[in-house]
């Protein structure tokens, strides 16, 4: 009986239903997310996290013009402030699929940290 | 002690909300999208004797513009400026703090924002996944009903 009504949703929204009945599907994109993220070299992290910081124009329309390296303070180099950073940080987050916890990204202050943190972290990816 | 707190709610607050308005974010913007290169289009059409140099410019932008890709529009929230002056201005700490008055209640408030936003948004999604016909539209729910009992609607 259920297996029907599956049937039916899964040709309505394929999505919604993988998470309901689709479990080889699951364990699969589990699996391939582990793989992904064990392969997340420090390069690709940076790289990715300066264009996060890019993408950032909204305060600071400098900071497109700028030169990002591992050394670029958030505070010195970018001039951004406290709030500017959090914000920074959360897309950071997003970026990654992680939660930074406070305590961390209380003091996260330069490009190089936050890439060495993402690095260790297994979650990120 | 309170600088680490204002942090922690604002880091919060920025949270939920990104997490909360993108998807009609998303939407809106693939929505502006289709009009603006539409527009541009017939604009291009309707005056054939023009130079089209800015137009084709801009078209060709639009067409680039992938708002479930873009990192501005994915990964900030769009009108920060806002939270921030109403941390800065209108919260007066100072006058709250000079006066001995317990700030205390307005980071509770802040953390009741975040757990309602977290929770209506929880919410959406929890209807959207129970009622996974509810977005399509008449067409494509025709489309599915006769496809239930083995018909394609004729093209």
């Amino acid at each position: 009986m259920f297996r029907s009504v599956c049937r039916i949703s899964s040709r309505m929204a394929p999505s919604a239903c993988r998470n309901i009945v689709g479990r080889p599907i699951m364990a699969s994109s589990i699996l391939a997310q582990r793989f992904y993220s064990a392969n997340l070299s420090k390069d690709q992290v940076s790289q990715r996290v300066i264009d996060v910081i890019k993408a950032f124009d909204k305060n600071s329309p400098n900071i497109v013009n700028k030169q990002i390296s591992s050394d670029t303070q958030f505070h010195k180099d970018l001039g951004l402030d406290s709030l500017d950073t959090v914000e920074l940080l959360v897309a950071i987050e997003e970026e990654f699929d992680i939660e930074i916890p406070d305590k961390v990204a209380d003091d996260l202050r330069s490009v190089g940290e936050t890439v060495d943190y993402i690095a260790s972290n297994p979650d990120a990816n | 002690m309170d600088r680490a707190r204002v942090l922690q709610s604002y880091r919060g607050l920025i949270r939920t909300i990104l997490k909360y308005e993108r998807p009609s974010k998303v939407a809106n913007w693939v929505t502006l999208q289709k009009t603006m290169i539409t527009k541009l289009e017939y604009f291009k059409k309707q005056n054939p004797k023009l130079p089209h140099q800015d137009t084709d410019r801009q078209l060709e932008s639009w067409k680039k513009l992938d708002p479930e890709k873009n990192k501005s529009l994915n990964l900030f929230i769009s009108d920060s400026k806002q939270l921030r002056s109403i941390l800065e201005n209108d919260l007066k700490w100072d006058d709250k703090i000079a006066q001995g008055q317990n700030v205390d209640g307005i980071f509770e408030h802040a953390f009741d924002i975040i757990k309602f936003l977290d929770s209506q948004r929880e919410y959406t999604e929890l209807v959207d996944r129970y009622n996974p016909g509810s977005k399509l539209t008449q067409n494509e729910k025709i489309k599915r009903t006769a496809n239930v009992v083995g018909l394609d609607v004729p093209a």
